[in-house]
């Protein structure tokens, strides 16, 4: 590892083991400053390990990670971090007040500074008229709100956010995505794990790829990501299983399904099709409530070909 | 460091407070020894003959017999009762009256999930340790002293009325100064210990009850008045549980990782 580098946050040959399951095997990567770094990856694939290294809550069994010029796990390296957990980890029996104030505390911040700064984080993540309500009477929403808000206390200039936008409204993921760019934009450095490939591509300037404890790619999005290879498709009232299949038989598309169906998942061949697909089940009288991209793919193998869920 | 082993405290004391369940459950068995203890004993002293003859005062404890040689029997058999009967019950008191909280010290922060952001915070383990035992330590002594007072205005008052005068000697009084304080620290930090060790919180409190082995054979021996208190034997014993708090918090803080925390 040198002395000095550039990034904020620099893993070198980081390997973590649980006795003698191998979570993360040799990963070497540098954070730079100023930056977004998505981490995506399917289930198992050691996103939230990842993160919980550098933090210094999981220790390496070879390998080195630093935040900044510290080791991480140590005090000078933790207080550079901002942490949010996959799940919001907030004290239920107190208020939001006093769940930050507590952190501000543990962040060494004095009591003017801790209170205007809890102030001015609940009001930027819309929970000041709740304030003084215990934490346990928080929506699933508020609650990820008000640990969001948390890994700001103390300003600090590295940002670890495990899951983000778990049950956040679309409102509430908007606010999350503004707030994490402008704190990227004002010099800080972000790296988040997601399972939402679509928020990765609006907040972060790159993506690392990991696959089984291994980095598998890193760059931009559409270089990291694959294209959809399935869209999902919501009818406003459900139809005969048999209908979808006619209207899709031009497509020469395959159906497993019988009965009343009134959301289902189609393969598109390549993105271009999606129009034509639409096109035509509108020709055939379907009423649509929504399309959407089905789960985005990591990997080149592509999966089934028509799904169907009955009503 | 300081501060955060005050915010922790703060933080948990908040919490305890919180839920009524858990305030109940402190306070409960303190009142009931502070008030229904010094009734008891008077009941029995009005009731039984304050003569004792020759016969019976050779089978009676060390204590005793000594002290009816000085004080008489009536006032004797009084200091007995709600001195040395009584003052270990005092020390088995703080740790009884708080082991629920401290049971939930960690167990309780791995269940509800909190524990993970409280270990990426920037507090040493050894502060952290010391700021989820304090919380406990502080609620049992500030329960144990209310109680002694309590204790001690209904006994000063049965005395009274008996015409004794009853007043806690220098041996009580550093008993429950010196060596209370430095006992809770221990038993805290010991089912703080395995509070952190545990799966969840109902294993902690089960493992955890085994403390009151030792405490019981203390408080049985010396209610027999085989275990006379004096100021030095309590503030040598003081400077002993500190001893093992202090050993035990050094260790957990060397070898606990965080990862075993969040496990």
């Amino acid at each position: 590892m040198p002395e000095a580098f550039e990034g904020a946050v620099a893993l070198e040959e980081l390997t973590v083991a649980v006795d003698s399951f191998i979570i993360l095997d040799s990963v070497s990567h540098v954070f730079k400053h100023a930056s977004v770094t998505a981490i995506l990856g399917p289930n198992g694939a050691g996103k939230t390990t990842l993160l919980r290294a550098i933090t210094g809550l999981i220790k390496p069994k070879k390998g080195e990670v630093r935040v900044g010029k510290y080791e991480a796990g140590t005090i000078n390296a933790k207080k550079m971090i901002g942490y949010l957990p996959e799940r919001p980890g907030l004290y239920e029996r107190l208020s939001a007040w006093e769940n930050l104030i507590f952190h501000a505390k543990m962040r060494g911040l004095d009591k003017p500074k801790r209170e205007e700064k809890a102030l001015e984080l609940l009001k930027k993540f819309g929970l000041k008229p709740f304030m003084d309500n215990s934490v346990q009477v928080f929506s699933k929403g508020m609650k990820q709100r008000l640990a969001l808000a948390r890994t700001f206390l103390g300003d600090p200039p590295v940002l670890l956010l495990d899951e983000p936008t778990s049950g956040l409204d679309p409102d509430g993921s908007e606010l999350a995505t503004e707030t994490i760019k402008g704190y990227a934009e004002a010099g800080g450095t972000v790296l988040l794990s997601t399972h939402n490939p679509y928020f990765a591509r609006r907040v972060s300037d790159n993506i690392l790829l990991l696959k089984k404890g291994s980095i598998a790619a890193v760059g931009k999005f559409d270089d990291v990501v694959h294209t959809p290879k399935r869209i999902r498709i919501r009818l406003l009232k459900p139809v005969e299983y048999k209908t979808i299949v006619n209207a899709l038989k031009e497509l020469q598309l395959r159906s497993r399904a019988t009965g009343m169906v009134d959301d289902f998942e189609v393969a598109i061949p390549s993105k271009f099709d999606v129009p034509q697909i639409i096109q035509t089940m509108l020709d055939s009288g379907l009423q649509l409530l929504y399309v959407e991209p089905s789960e985005i793919s990591y990997d080149a193998e592509g999966e089934g070909d028509f799904e169907a869920h009955k009503t | 460091m300081t501060s955060q082993i005050l915010a922790i405290a703060h933080k948990d004391i908040k919490e305890y407070f919180s839920s009524k369940p858990l305030v109940m459950a402190v306070l409960i068995l303190p009142l009931l020894i502070s008030l229904a203890v010094p009734s008891l004993i008077h009941l029995l002293l009005t009731n039984v003959p304050t003569t004792i003859s020759p016969q019976v005062t050779k089978f009676l404890p060390p204590v005793l017999k000594n002290a009816l040689i000085t004080m008489g029997p009536q006032q004797a058999l009084y200091w007995y009762m709600f001195t040395v009967i009584t003052l270990p019950m005092f020390l088995l008191l703080p740790i009884t009256s708080v082991i629920v909280l401290a049971s939930d010290s960690f167990a309780g922060e791995k269940e509800r999930r909190t524990i993970e952001n409280l270990l990426a915070e920037p507090v040493s383990m050894r502060s952290l340790f010391i700021g989820k035992t304090l919380a406990p330590v502080c609620i049992a002594l500030t329960v144990t002293w209310v109680s002694v007072i309590i204790y001690w205005l209904l006994a000063s008052y049965y005395g009274a009325l008996a015409d004794v005068r009853l007043v806690p000697d220098p041996a009580w009084f550093s008993a429950v100064l010196i060596l209370v304080p430095a006992l809770t620290f221990t038993n805290v930090g010991f089912v703080s210990w395995i509070s952190s060790l545990s799966k969840g919180f109902r294993e902690s409190q089960q493992l955890s009850g085994v403390l009151i082995i030792p405490i019981a054979a203390i408080v049985l021996t010396s209610a027999t008045g085989n275990l006379q208190p004096t100021v030095s034997l309590n503030i040598a014993l003081a400077i002993l549980y500190m001893l093992v708090f202090t050993l035990g918090l050094v260790i957990w803080a060397k070898f606990v990782e965080p990862k075993r925390l969040i496990e």
